[in-house]
């Protein structure tokens, strides 16, 4: 940052504000009577999930049920049906916890050619990974929060779980615990401004609430799905 | 694209605007859509007048604090890896950008939607310069494709029908498919999407900086914000000086605003949140981001009579409830800044030289007020302009003072009130048809053609309303007696 330029450019600001030096602090914007603080705070944990549920189908955006144990079962029969294909999967703790990768290997040795997986890997480095999942049918995420009344997931980006998994295959299939469903965006800003205050270096560089495909409507308002990312997407909700 | 890309007169502009009858229909439609189903969401929210409160006193907040809270976002992007740049205007900013794509020896970048590249007319700098610039929002890309301006902010292609659309794709892009939406969307899907893999650069808009963590925050339906932000090596965001919220907590209720004032949606289908670059390690997303913070004129509005007017957030609401808009759509404006924002905006920047008809454009019916989710007076502010142009720096026409000040003495004065209104009625009813109306042939004198050519106009009666009233009064009287 050019120092000199900086100054240059903040000092026109503070004058037209009527002033010669730029404040040293400022007083907090008081956010504590804004109806954000107590909207939807009466709703007990079933109902925040059950809102999610109703906005999912207010918008269309498809959602299935699952348990811990079964779900691999679940992504499995997800996966069959958005049509199968190449699916690019990532290398967070979910996918260990859950023995996924030995799941996908086994069914690659015996299904005949119809499933084909790759695992995102740092390792690999940008252009192997960006490709594979430039030409994978589906990409599966684990979102680490939801949020109740716009039907949203939460992405984060992540050395084991990069920007492109949710964004460039035609299906996009996100695993999200039903417990941190929140009702409002407010929470999920809360949690965001701890989470950097507690350490900046570790916040995440690229955070996506996602609600829904890809979506248009620039062609005489008629909607279309699927734009620039994905044309589907699936939630597969975990109740643990 | 320049701020103002069409500088033929207002007249004519609005001329050519109101005989182009898909267009008008076109835009009728969107805002009929825009407005049931803005009113729908927003119906949903019965906290939404409190909402509307704090968002706006949030924008007043950052601003009478821009100067404090642009050093606090430009400390904290560069801490968080991004480098920030300063411009004071456009040939800076375009300059600044310029400049990097060359040491990168950038040939070709994607963009998504950003209407202030628009303002600092950045693609025909970098196209001058030999760079390909690839517009990859939707209706963006038609426009680009077709060469043509923007009618709508949200929706900017609005203009074209889809016939149009199939015959400029066949043309120029060789699309050989029929004119269904749903085709054609997929069609630029595939073939903006290879332009995403190779592109060297990303450029992006912003619609809210916060200060406290260095983020910048993108929102689309589409997803083209998103894949210029991550899959590009380098990552270029404009940014204008005034869209900075304080911290995470103000983006909850901006969101809650812009969303529902633009699309009457609840929430965008992405919303992403960029802090730096991707970190080593990280196998995709930018590796060095830039982010230009501009002035352009900006900070002449801050601290003046005009200050509210940089609280708006794009969002389009004013636009999509104005009558005047309803009509002469946004090349009657000429801006790509239109509706009553862009007339309030416009002049701002540029001056009243080549953009003081704007301020005109309007019935002060004050729906544009109602409408704003920061309660910018727009209706007011478009006043100001008026007084300021007519009675601080005398630049409307001679004319228009002497007719004013006459009809401020008539107005004035009940006598020369009676006496013209009465000298009116004779006048217009000796010319008036059988209808008692104004007849056709008024429809080529000048002035009066302005009434009479687009709407029957009735003539001035003998009778007027402080007769009757004064003839009610008198009854009443009597009765009591």
């Amino acid at each position: 940052m050019d120092e000199v330029k900086r100054n240059q450019f903040v000092a026109r600001l503070s004058r037209a504000l009527g002033r010669d030096q730029v404040p040293t602090s400022v007083p907090a914007f008081d956010y504590s009577h804004g109806p954000q603080e107590t909207m939807f705070k009466e709703l007990s944990r079933e109902q925040v999930i059950t809102m999610f549920k109703e906005q999912c189908e207010r918008v269309g955006t498809k959602f299935v049920d699952t348990t811990p144990d079964k779900l691999g079962e679940t992504i499995m029969a997800v996966i069959e049906e958005r049509g199968n294909g190449k699916i690019i999967f990532p290398s967070t703790s979910e996918v260990e916890e859950y023995k996924l990768k030995e799941l996908f290997e086994k069914d690659a040795a015996s299904n005949g050619g119809v499933r084909t997986y790759f695992q995102w890997d740092p390792a690999k480095g940008r252009e192997e990974n960006i490709s594979n999942t430039a030409n994978a049918d589906i990409g599966i995420t684990f979102p680490f929060c939801g949020i109740a009344e716009t039907a949203t997931v939460v992405q984060a980006s992540c050395e084991e779980s990069g920007r492109a998994i949710s964004l460039l295959p035609e299906t996009h299939v996100a695993v999200l615990y039903t417990d941190t469903i929140n009702p409002r965006m407010t929470q999920t800003m809360e949690h965001l401004a701890e989470r950097y205050h507690n350490d900046p270096s570790k916040f995440p560089t690229n955070i996506c609430l996602i609600s829904g495909p890809s979506r248009t409507a620039d062609i005489e308002l008629v909607t279309v799905d699927g734009a620039h990312g994905p044309i589907r997407v699936t939630y597969i909700l975990v109740n643990r | 694209m320049a701020l103002i890309y069409d500088n033929r007169p207002y007249k004519t502009r609005i001329q050519e605007c109101l005989a182009d009858d898909f267009k008008v229909a076109a835009i009728k439609k969107a805002q009929d859509v825009f407005y049931d189903k803005r009113n729908t969401v927003v119906a949903d929210v019965p906290e939404w007048l409190d909402f509307r409160a704090e968002a706006a006193e949030i924008r007043d907040h950052v601003l009478n604090h821009l100067d404090y809270y642009v050093n606090q976002f430009a400390e904290n992007a560069e801490k968080a890896g991004s480098k920030v740049h300063f411009a004071f205007d456009d040939k800076e900013a375009t300059q600044i950008a310029l400049d990097i794509l060359r040491q990168r020896e950038a040939k070709m970048i994607v963009k998504s939607k950003t209407i202030l590249t628009e303002e600092i007319g950045l693609n025909e700098v970098l196209e001058e310069a030999g760079i390909e610039v690839n517009e990859t929002d939707l209706a963006e890309f038609i426009l680009q494709t077709a060469v043509s301006p923007p009618s709508h902010i949200v929706v900017p292609g609005l203009h074209f029908e889809r016939n149009k659309i199939r015959e400029i794709f066949a043309e120029k892009l060789g699309y050989t498919g029929t004119e269904n939406p749903t085709e054609m969307t997929h069609f630029v899907r595939g073939y903006v999407r290879e332009r995403f893999l190779k592109a060297d650069v990303g450029v992006n808009g912003c619609n809210f900086a916060v200060a406290e963590s260095g983020t910048c925050t993108i929102v689309s339906n589409e997803g083209n914000g998103r894949m210029a932000s991550s899959i590009p090596k380098t990552q270029l965001i404009f940014l204008g000086t005034e869209r900075i919220v304080p911290n995470f907590k103000a983006l909850d209720v901006m969101m809650e605003m812009l969303n529902r004032s633009a699309v009457g949606a609840k929430i965008s289908n992405y919303f992403s949140m960029m802090t730096g670059p991707a970190r080593a390690g990280e196998a995709d997303g930018p590796e060095e981001t830039h982010i230009i913070i501009i002035d352009n004129g900006r900070s002449g509005i801050l601290g003046g009579t005009f200050q509210e007017m940089l609280r708006c957030i794009r969002c389009g609401a004013c636009m999509n409830i104005c009558p005047v808009y309803r009509h002469i759509s946004g090349h009657g404006y000429g801006s790509v800044y239109p509706g009553p924002m862009g007339a309030v905006l416009t002049p701002l920047f540029k001056g009243y030289d080549v953009a003081g008809d704007l301020p005109y454009a309007s019935t002060l019916c004050g729906a544009c007020t109602e409408n704003c989710p920061v309660a910018i007076p727009l209706h007011e502010l478009l006043m100001e302009h008026r007084h300021i142009m007519a009675d601080i720096e005398k630049t409307r026409p001679k004319a228009e003072e002497a007719i004013f000040t006459a009809a401020a003495k008539m107005f004035g004065n009940s006598t020369l009130f009676d006496l013209g209104t009465k000298a009116g009625a004779i006048g217009m009813n000796l010319i008036s048809n059988k209808e008692g109306n104004m007849p056709t042939w008024t429809q080529a004198v000048p002035v009066m053609n302005g009434w009479t050519k687009s709407k029957e106009m009735g003539t001035l009666k003998f009778k007027k309303f402080r007769d009757l009233y004064a003839e009610h009064e008198k009854n009443k009287k009597k009765e009591k007696k």
